[in-house]
């Protein structure tokens, strides 16, 4: 094979310092295109079930799509996969920035981590000459410190670093990986089995892109969004992610002092535009993107945030602000800093603080027990805990083993304040506003998750975005509340386009159309791809995490949504609105039965069969 | 009456960049007349707000209201 994937696997041993290239072949990486769907056949075929997370057995898999590291706009994203110590299901998180692409460049369409070495290393790799370095000297450190040493004493001041910080060296539950300091592989607890492999960094730099089978073909393809963008992704652009602040604030659906509301007083001063006109320095973007989405914050003086972290996106300005009733953008900006800089992720990281905060007002957890009080809306206090998480001090360190598991600790009483799904926090997106990402939320291999699934908003009007979904299923808009038949068959056509962007790895902000895209890998790879066999491949990266999971033992029950979301809000245009129990029960039924799934959420035999995936029946 | 109006999300392309502006409207005017004066095409728009709160298209403004123009949004 010659276009599109470099036909190399690299995988690297922290035990015995064995490395090694395996080369799949041409029928493999047509099947399994890249990312998640290399993640989840790796991790399906390899580990065996009931490892321990943070134990060596465990592989921590590095995969770039067939667009990764090509000039398709939008190609700088990737994935990471490996056994979740959060969850202990399936885990894997995409990031956008420079380092999947320069892997790809390297020459290696996936990195695979097994083993766990005795002192703290790092692997460096530049084209074939892969090393293990010792890293004793960066191990607790920060993010921007160890970069830098890394670069120097390579002599590579453009090498890519993908690595975690100190809260992965802790293994806190929810660390990150973050690359180019400013790019984050944010959930699942990734960098926790990171830092259990004492693994501080992994570096690359490369000089052999993957060839594209039709070079002229993707020109084509790409100047339609180098003409378009600015005007399809003005918003972007300009604002990037913190632009929904003030939109779903006036809907009703900002997550609240830890999802009791979806209304903020203070929403004005944590959005887009306060940004704008306080700490904003600038935009910065991902490898082959024009489009530039991420914020660059800097100030100095009251409160020193260092520009070099970026800057806080949609979902930080909501997890650490109004999750947590915290209104000072100088405040979550702080938080978004040390969370970057130290390598947590900031979803999680919000949520267990905003539980922690109701647990406190409720009288479930003392100052004593805290070490202070921790009210909603207490800026200072939200920034200290993200200090003690990372390093697991005091109540921090019980914070750091995730909502869930502090839930359980702290008692039964708290079971229901823990906002999370399968142990993962949930993101910050309101089902009672979006119905059917409440479902998607519980079926989610990964816990709750905004990425891999519907926004039933975005579906709710004829328009061009709903027009481009045509050709997946979709027939025409549905009120974003509603659940039924018809928005769970939305639910599966959606999710299976954006496991699709996280198989062949492209942003999903970059206003491509699926068909678009499968022109594109089609003149990437020079095959004659279908919609219908691309299709395949994200229901196959859908399918192989649902049975590593079974293996592990989770069952439908597993696929829960926590009962505040069926109870009704009181404030703000929502007031009054709760999901009905029954609907959203018939829905996620729907879903499995769409998916070929059985009652119990097992794939049907037919369902493997049809996906080629018969060898999992064995 | 005059009411002030903020635009949001990409909406700017169909009010030549201009992201907050004054409009003088007529008593009895409703939030959605406000688009409709703005020439947005109805389907790119998700809701209008007054005071930082969705309504409904025909709700009535009043003088002094603060009207905001969003259009749909996917995650984030």
């Amino acid at each position: 094979m010659e276009f599109g994937f470099q036909n190399r696997i690299l995988r690297v041993n922290l035990s015995t310092g064995d490395i090694a290239v395996e080369s799949p072949g041409a029928a493999f990486f047509r099947k399994y295109v890249g990312g998640r769907a290399l993640v989840s056949y790796y991790l399906y075929n390899e580990l065996a079930p009931g490892v321990d997370p943070l134990g060596p057995e465990n592989k921590l898999i590095f995969a770039g799509g067939v667009l990764t590291g090509t000039p398709f706009i939008g190609g700088g994203r990737n994935s990471v996969g490996a056994k979740s110590p959060l969850t202990g299901a399936y885990g894997d998180s995409e990031s956008g920035g420079y380092f999947g692409a320069e892997l790809r460049r390297a020459g290696y369409d996936a990195l695979i981590i097994e083993g766990q070495s005795s002192k703290p290393v790092y692997i460096s790799i530049i084209d074939d000459k892969v090393e293990i370095k010792d890293a004793s000297h960066l191990w607790g450190k920060l993010t921007g410190d160890v970069q830098k040493a890394i670069q120097a004493e390579n002599e590579q001041p453009r090498m890519r670093v993908a690595q975690i910080g100190v809260a992965g060296e802790n293994l806190v539950k929810y660390a990150c990986i973050t690359n180019d300091l400013a790019h984050f592989y944010g959930r699942s607890g990734m960098g926790a089995v990171m830092g259990s492999k004492r693994l501080r960094a992994v570096a690359v730099k490369g000089s052999r892109p993957p060839k594209i089978a039709q070079p002229e073909k993707l020109q084509e393809i790409n100047k339609f969004m180098a003409e378009n963008w600015p005007v399809m992704a003005a918003s972007l652009h300009e604002h990037g992610t913190t632009a929904i602040v003030m939109a779903l604030n006036a809907a009703g659906g900002l997550p609240t002092r830890n999802f009791q509301e979806g209304f903020f007083a203070g929403a004005e001063n944590i959005s887009a535009q306060r940004l704008k006109e306080t700490i904003l320095q600038g935009g910065e973007g991902c490898f082959a993107c024009p489009i530039r989405c991420k914020r660059v914050v800097k100030s100095a003086g009251e409160v020193d945030i260092d520009p070099i972290y970026g800057g806080p996106e949609y979902e930080t300005l909501a997890a650490l602000g109004s999750n947590c009733g915290v209104d000072d953008l100088l405040m979550v900006s702080k938080g978004n800093e040390l969370c970057n800089s130290m390598g947590l992720d900031t979803i999680s990281t919000g949520v267990s603080i905003s539980f922690a905060m109701e647990c406190f007002e409720k009288g479930y957890l003392s100052a004593e027990e805290i070490g202070y009080d921790l009210p909603f809306g207490d800026g200072p206090g939200m920034v200290r805990m993200i200090g003690q998480i990372a390093r697991r001090e005091g109540f921090g360190a019980v914070l750091a083993e995730g909502a869930r598991a502090a839930s359980h600790k702290l008692g039964e009483a708290t079971y229901d304040l823990a906002m999370e799904v399968k142990g993962q926090e949930i993101p910050m997106h309101e089902p009672r506003l979006k119905a059917a990402l409440g479902v998607g939320y519980a079926v989610s291999p990964t816990g709750a998750d905004h990425c891999h699934n519907l926004h039933d908003t975005a579906y709710a009007q004829e328009g061009a975005g709903l027009d481009s979904m045509r050709p997946l299923g979709m027939t025409g808009p549905l009120p974003a509340d509603e659940l039924s038949t018809a928005k769970a068959r939305m639910l599966v056509a959606t999710t299976t386009w954006r496991y699709f962007a996280n198989c062949a790895e492209f942003c999903q902000f970059v206003p491509w159309t699926p068909t678009q895209l499968v022109e594109a890998v089609g003149a990437a790879t020079g095959w004659n791809f279908s919609m219908l066999e691309l299709s395949d491949v994200a229901r196959r990266a859908m399918t192989l995490p649902r049975l590593f999971n079974l293996r592990e033992g989770l069952t439908a029950k597993d696929d829960y949504l926590k009962p505040r979301f069926f109870e009704k809000l009181t404030e703000g245009p929502l007031a009054g609105v709760a999901l009905d129990r029954e609907a959203f029960d018939r829905t996620q039924a729907d879903y499995y039965e769409i998916m070929g799934w059985d009652k119990e959420g097992r794939p049907l035999p037919g369902t493997l069969k049809a996906l080629g995936l018969e060898w999992t029946l064995e | 009456m005059t009411v002030g109006v903020r635009i949001f999300g990409g909406l700017q392309r169909f009010t030549r960049g201009v992201a907050e502006l004054t409009l003088d409207m007529n008593p009895g005017a409703t939030a959605w007349d406000v688009v409709i004066r703005l020439g947005i095409p109805d389907n790119e728009v998700w809701f209008a707000a007054v005071g930082g709160v969705r309504v409904p298209r025909e709700h009535l403004l009043k003088d002094h209201d603060r009207v905001d123009i969003f259009a749909p949004v996917g995650g984030g």
